[in-house]
């Protein structure tokens, strides 16, 4: 048998040791335990080491415990509905009527969303400002088919994405001459780059790449947030500077968010193969396929992701799996272009799951969130005001 | 600390969610820690625990105090861990199982009771340092890991000051919520 009064007893000694000398007492009943089996030694000098707490913490920490509490309120939701229905088949037996009466309710209550709108916040649609090497600026959404760099490269333009035609390598310039795209709130936009790299750009996302690449390698800069389909070129590295960190890139597709106003910035590898560079300390983390990496300025973090959730804005979609309301519209206010205000702090943590096509009404993201009956919502503008739903 | 103990209790023998929320800040990962010591997937543990806190929602069983629901706890999923990996069927909650050789083979020499003393160990820092703000958690966190006042600055990008502000504002907040010998030890660290 398990003795806990010894176990909970023993414990209290060996937090109480640390800071104060045991009484007699308790020394001679700690030094019983340490007699009692060599290995209670082992374990005795093993707790007493600092950094194995601060181990053991992170190990504790890495328990997803609020998405647990949610499965177990799912579960047990679903266990008091079970029962209400069998409460319901009984009463039926004597009383029908009071069983249409329940069901009439509970339609009323389904149909009736919580939320206080109709608004006209649209989705994003594909528009984007490009920054010639001369520094004049276009319009993408407005500008023709052809836009003509001074040095003579076309750029096609097809009104959701710019396409640069790759170059003999003989006529290489010499100077390299960037261009810039800038994505603003409520837009997206597609590249395809000189040396046929495909990249897919999210909204308030600035990119900044040479008209034609040369030299030894491909080097670009971003800020916000981008997927990539790195053309395959061995001899030729592909590298991404963000503020944060640098990609080293051996052919690959992969999502970088950076956004200047989040505190970590995420690196989500789809396949192939990158490293990754920190800024500040020089670290470097290789990624395998479905490695996510988040740097921020405390420490990085490599985990194993389902990467869909992480590129389903490039596939057309909008999806989250178990993320907090904040994480949710930190999301939506880029792409809807809208502010969010919270009347409640508690509410920011309550977590959702969505999927829907990226194109839809605003309003249809609501009446799906609203329909969990946990928050309210009311729309002044472009701005959002979340409540907590009674 | 008494009156908040037997509060909680109420709410989990009442089959409040609110009790069951305070299982899951308190106990979830350390159990889930405990169970995959049987286990090669963490995956695997996390059911066990999980299905032990759904037991104990839908049993008609209450529970006097805060100390025989830990014990309690700790020998369900002791015994959910052991009857999974066995390949049991069905696990039923009141077959308790104590097959030391077994267990000893199982966990690289460690004795269920030394697991269960660490387990328990941890837990309450745990729980302790859970209770700060995300910025205190992280001075502590630091401290613990041996860096000075003035690498934690350098880190975390506050000034010395401010460490010094968090780590006394960490102390006072712990100072009322904690059981005795748990704050002690906290209080080793800080100095």
């Amino acid at each position: 048998m398990i003795d806990f009064k010894k176990i909970d007893t023993i414990v209290n000694l060996l937090l109480a040791e640390r800071e104060r000398p045991l009484t007699d007492n308790e020394k001679s009943e700690l030094d019983a335990w340490l007699k009692e089996d060599a290995g209670n030694q082992i374990v005795f000098n093993s707790l007493k080491k600092e950094k194995n707490i601060q181990a053991r913490l992170k190990i504790l920490d890495g328990y997803d415990k609020e998405k647990a509490y949610s499965t177990f309120v799912r579960n047990i939701k679903n266990e008091r509905n079970k029962k209400i229905i069998r409460f319901f088949r009984y009463a039926a037996l004597l009383i029908p009527f009071f069983l249409s009466i329940y069901f009439i309710y509970q339609r009323l209550s389904d149909i009736e969303p919580e939320i206080e709108m109709l608004s006209d916040i649209q989705p994003g649609t594909s528009k984007a400002v490009l920054q010639l090497a001369n520094g004049s600026v276009i319009d993408l959404e407005k500008e023709d088919k052809q836009i003509k760099e001074y040095d003579g490269t076309v750029v096609q333009n097809t009104q959701n994405q710019l396409i640069y035609k790759p170059v003999d390598k003989k006529q290489e310039p010499k100077k390299i001459r960037y261009n810039l795209i800038k994505i603003p709130r409520g837009g997206e936009y597609q590249l395809s780059l000189s040396d046929g790299t495909k990249v897919w750009l999210n909204a308030e996302t600035i990119l900044k790449y040479p008209v034609t690449f040369s030299g030894k390698t491909r080097e670009i800069f971003m800020e916000g947030e981008a997927f990539f389909e790195v053309a395959k070129n061995a001899d030729w590295p592909f590298i991404v500077h963000t503020s944060a960190l640098k990609v080293n890139v051996f052919g690959t597709s992969f999502n970088i968010r950076a956004y200047p106003d989040e505190e970590a910035s995420t690196t989500t590898l789809v396949s192939g193969k990158v490293s990754l560079i920190q800024s500040g300390n020089h670290k470097e983390y290789n990624l395998t396929p479905n490695d996510q990496a988040i740097v921020s300025n405390l420490e990085t973090v490599i985990q194993k992701v389902n990467v869909n959730q992480f590129i389903a804005w490039k596939n057309g979609r909008i999806l989250f799996e178990e993320n907090t309301l904040e994480e949710v519209f930190n999301n939506l206010s880029r792409w809807y272009d809208i502010e969010v205000d919270y009347t409640d702090e508690e509410i920011k943590n309550l977590r959702f799951s969505i999927d829907v096509r990226r194109y839809s009404e605003f309003d249809e993201l609501l009446k799906i969130i609203g329909l969990t009956k946990k928050v309210k919502f009311e729309i002044n503008g472009n701005r959002v005001i979340i409540k907590k739903s009674k | 600390m008494d009156n908040l103990n037997s509060h909680i209790i109420d709410q989990i023998n009442s089959k409040k969610t609110e009790g069951y929320k305070y299982l899951y800040d308190n106990f979830y990962a350390s159990l889930c820690n405990f169970s995959a010591n049987f286990f090669e997937y963490k995956e695997d543990a996390e059911d066990i625990v999980q299905d032990v806190f759904i037991r104990i929602w839908k049993s008609n069983s209450t529970f006097e105090s805060l100390k025989a629901l830990t014990s309690f706890l700790y020998l369900s999923v002791k015994n959910g861990s052991l009857n999974a990996t066995r390949n049991r069927p069905k696990w039923s909650g009141n077959d308790v199982f104590d097959d030391e050789d077994f267990l000893n083979l199982k966990l690289d020499e460690k004795t269920i009771e030394q697991l269960l003393i660490e387990e328990e160990f941890y837990r309450q820092i745990y729980v302790t340092i859970n209770k700060l703000s995300q910025e205190r958690k992280e001075v502590i966190l630091l401290s613990m890991g041996g860096y000075t006042n003035k690498e934690i600055a350098d880190k975390t990008g506050v000034s010395v000051n401010t460490v010094k502000t968090l780590k006394l504002k960490a102390y006072r907040l712990l100072r009322d919520t904690l059981e005795p010998s748990a704050l002690a030890f906290l209080l080793s660290l800080m100095n």
